[in-house]
């Protein structure tokens, strides 16, 4: 323990001797004060209220439960493009009811559910489509029928491109032409004979929601939906919903009452930079802002530039104590090899853990301040970096011993986290193409077994970065965010831990051995 | 018992061969010289037995236990040649550091590395980086950490190595100190003249091999050489002596008398007496350790030499088997 202690200091005393440390604390504390620059307002609720119902478009199935969405898909080539229904949401008439503080407490509002407005465009195929392929006013007790469900069955229609390809909007009125593909008849088929005769037909798959379904939705089940939408988005429990009635068809209107509790996840904010100098947006909750700073900016940019910095700085510590000169004053001292080894990967690693935790406590707390959030879920990060940076160590441990160069043990670290990177980039590619294309077939093949063969075989701190982005997500950000985190393979830390431990494991065994048995 | 002791120690790096048999026995108290050319063996030697590097054959033992254990090496002290120390420490820094591994409590480090720093005349300088010393001081660190923790032994790889003249006779001191301290001294060197003046025992290695070892009196002392003068003006019975077998040279009007072996100086004084000479000046001759030790290199070097083509033989057979 006393030579632990010791090596310790002694590792604390090389990784602040010079100014490289300085120049990255320094820059640790440039990114504090550059996120402490960051300023979140809440918006007063006659702006937040339309900027939260604007986002219930986005409709869960399996009354909110599920991660999966309800939309219609379009096939485009070998992929398939998702549209959530196009549904506007307006709040109106908003009224405070009590005097809370802040933004929390009671308002009362109208809700106004309405088709598109752009009824001829490319969006008002959709309501031709999914309401019935007539009456745009069933398409709202259509997305809400389809929101009970657990999953909806799905239709496919043909659509004739009313755009004609161009893409741009085609003139007002102008209705796209449907075409149902009766059951039994091969999809495929019927476009390709559609085609045939003229025009861009595209491939959409709807949900099958028939109109006595939907005409079956009642009062309750649309507020249901509403409250759940005020829920899932605004982290709002507390809402009670009546229809109101007498509403221009094609639009449904409710009476909505919502209480609305401090530090709602889903409350938009307007945030600001440099004394609100600079205006990134007006209107957004401010958990995913503060995981995009956190994740995006400081777990994922940072790490990999600190990461890399560090493999540079530390490249040395090793191979300058295993010089000539120095190594037989070290062995000559009552300490086993296997201490002066480990101890010293030890304090290699205390470096990383002294510019992670002045970075990501520093952003923490500054984010903490700002906006009420005191979760400490960010806080991960420090170990898992230091974690991160002791696989690359390991490594850079390992060719320091067997070749006693820095410069080899900086190359061959750098390369090592590259293909790291790499891997996870390239994996992360495929997985979102995986997603999007449309045949079982395509997700398979030779490349993607090499693509995801390669990610699992090394180390992945990259899986302790991503689970601990959604452990944050999770923490501050609205469900319907947290949703979509959950979509696709998910990582979990017993591999992304085990492999990258045995990858530690391996190299400092090797480098044990080959230090121990070999004079020096 | 023994402090140090090795019987046919053997060590090869790969085709080399370091040490070929050398078995050597250091008793406590003693400043040990181990004296031998570049490349003799000395480091290897001390290499052993502080488990720097592992023997090939043979043993050794330190305090009593076989060499290189760590336990062991927390009562001994060593100062490597080429020392580097890391950069980043001060001089107290380091020895602070060092004192933590050989166990010591702060205080006790405190006390003894500033006796120590204060020996070695480092005080002013021990609170600068190291990258800042000159190579003496490197030098004069490398000395203060090889004792300050008390150890029984302590061994010396070419300690004056850098050192300036008044610093060289200052560390002679030094190790007379810790020879008086009932401490043990192992000193490499292939400064003679040094090793002369301050060492009990020494032992002459070359190549690999022992040639010679014993006190610095045994190997220095030239038995049966007689430097003799004669009042002024008498002449030296010189083809006299020589018909008795006894090899004379006359210089400087003194003469260098070799006695034939088991002849004793009585014989030749009995004649001179006879001869009613009178006797002015009579020495036994002794030589410098330097001299003997250039004797025994070459007579060693011609030696291993032709043993050396005669052992090639047999090496080259085993590795085509
Ligand atoms: N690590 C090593 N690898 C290979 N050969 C070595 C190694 N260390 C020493 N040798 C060889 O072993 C022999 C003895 O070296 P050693 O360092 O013990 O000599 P020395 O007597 O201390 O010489 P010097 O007075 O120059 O310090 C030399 O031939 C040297 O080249
Ligand atoms: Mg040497």
């Amino acid at each position: 323990m006393r030579n632990f202690v010791a090596v310790m200091k002694d590792s604390y005393r090389e990784a602040v001797d010079g100014f490289v440390i300085y120049v990255m604390l320094g820059l640790a504390v440039i990114t504090i004060l550059a996120v402490a620059l960051i300023s979140f307002e809440p918006n007063p609720a006659d702006k937040a209220f339309p900027s939260l119902v604007s986002n219930f478009q986005q409709v869960f199935r399996n009354r909110g439960a599920d991660i999966e969405e309800v939309g219609t898909k379009v096939k485009i080539g070998p992929v398939v493009a998702f549209t959530p229904i196009a549904l506007s949401y307006s709040a109106a008439d908003i009224q405070k009811l009590d005097s809370g503080t802040g933004y929390a407490g009671k308002y009362k509002m109208k809700l106004t559910v309405s088709p598109p407005a752009t009824a001829g465009g490319r969006a008002g195929g959709q309501p031709r489509m999914v309401g019935n392929f007539q009456d745009e006013a069933l398409l709202f007790p259509t997305v809400v029928y389809a929101w009970s469900q657990p999953k909806t069955p799905e239709q496919t229609v043909l659509m004739k491109d009313p755009t004609g390809g161009t893409g741009e909007a085609p003139p007002a009125g102008k209705m796209p032409q449907i075409e149902v593909v009766p059951d039994g008849t091969d999809p495929e088929e019927l476009l390709a004979k559609k085609s045939a005769e003229g025009g861009r037909w595209l491939m959409v798959a709807v949900p099958k929601v028939t109109p006595k379904e939907a005409e079956g939705v009642t009062d309750e089940m649309m507020a249901d939906f509403i409250k759940n939408q005020f829920l899932v988005h605004g982290d709002i429990p507390g809402v009670t919903v009546t229809r109101r009635a007498g509403a221009a068809k094609p639009n449904y209107e409710f009476d909505v009452e919502a209480d609305v509790p401090a530090g709602a996840k889903g409350w938009p904010h307007a945030i600001k930079y440099f004394f609100g100098q600079l205006t990134f947006t007006e209107s957004m909750a401010f958990g995913p802002a503060v995981y995009f700073v956190q994740d995006k900016l400081v777990n994922t940019i940072g790490a990999s530039v600190t990461l890399l910095v560090a493999v540079v700085l530390t490249g040395f510590f090793i191979p300058n104590m295993l010089r000539k000169g120095s190594l037989d004053l070290l062995i000559a001292k009552p300490i086993a090899r296997w201490q002066i080894l480990l101890y010293k990967f030890v304090g290699g690693l205390l470096f990383m853990l002294m510019v992670s935790g002045l970075a990501v406590g520093g952003v923490w707390l500054v984010m903490a301040v700002r906006t009420g959030n005191w979760n400490p879920t960010f806080l991960l990060s420090i170990p898992i970096l230091t974690f991160a940076f002791g696989i690359l160590y390991a490594l850079s441990t390992l060719t320091a011993v067997l070749t006693r160069s820095a410069i080899a043990a900086i190359v061959v670290t750098a390369l090592f986290l590259v293909f790291m990177w790499g891997s996870a980039t390239v994996k992360l590619f495929a997985d979102a193409w995986r997603m999007a294309v449309a045949k079982e077939e395509d997700k398979k093949g030779l490349a993607y077994t090499i693509i995801d063969g390669t990610y699992y075989a090394l180390p992945r701190y990259n899986d302790m970065l991503k689970l601990n982005g959604q452990t944050m997500v999770e923490s501050y950000c609205p469900q319907s965010m947290a949703k979509m985190g959950r979509r696709g393979d998910q990582p979990s830390w017993g591999p992304a831990v085990g492999i990258s431990l045995a990858y530690v494991g391996v190299f400092l065994s090797l480098a044990y051995l080959r230090f121990t048995t070999r004079d020096p | 018992m023994s402090v140090i002791e090795t019987n046919s120690l053997r060590k090869h790096y790969g085709r080399i061969e370091a040490l070929k048999g050398v078995s050597l026995k250091v008793e406590p108290g003693q400043i040990y010289g181990l004296l031998g050319q570049n490349g003799a063996g000395k480091s290897t030697m001390v290499k052993i037995l502080l488990g720097i590097v592992k023997k090939t054959d043979g043993d050794a033992y330190l305090l009593g236990e076989p060499a290189g254990t760590t336990n062991v090496r927390r009562r001994v002290g060593y100062l490597p040649e080429d020392h580097q120390f890391p950069g980043y420490h001060t001089g107290r820094s380091l020895l602070h550091f060092y004192g933590e591994l050989y166990g010591l409590s702060r205080d006790e480090r405190t006390r003894r590395m500033n006796e120590a720093l204060d020996i070695v005349g480092l005080k002013k300088r021990a609170d600068s980086k190291i990258k800042t010393y000159s190579k003496g001081m490197k030098q004069r660190l490398g000395i203060a950490q090889s004792f300050f923790h008390d150890p029984e032994v302590i061994f010396l790889d070419e300690p004056t190595d850098g050192v300036d003249p008044v610093g060289r006779k200052e560390i002679r001191d030094l190790l007379g100190e810790l020879k008086k301290e009932g401490r043990t001294v192992f000193v490499n060197s292939h400064l003679l003249g040094e090793v002369e003046m301050i060492s009990d025992r020494v032992a002459i290695i070359h190549q690999g091999e022992m040639v010679r070892e014993g006190t610095v009196a045994d190997l220095t002392r030239q038995a049966n050489r007689f430097s003799i003068g004669l009042a002024d003006g008498q002449e030296f019975p010189a083809a006299e002596l020589k018909e008795k077998g006894f090899r004379v040279e006359t210089a400087n009007g003194k003469a260098e008398v070799e006695l034939p072996d088991g002849q004793s100086i009585d014989p030749v004084l009995e004649l001179l007496w006879a001869k009613g000479l009178k006797l002015r000046h009579l020495v036994e001759q002794k030589q410098t350790l330097e001299s003997v030790f250039m004797q025994m290199v070459d007579k060693a070097t011609d030696d291993t030499d032709r043993r050396a083509v005669r052992k090639a033989r047999p090496v080259t057979a085993r590795r085509v088997d």
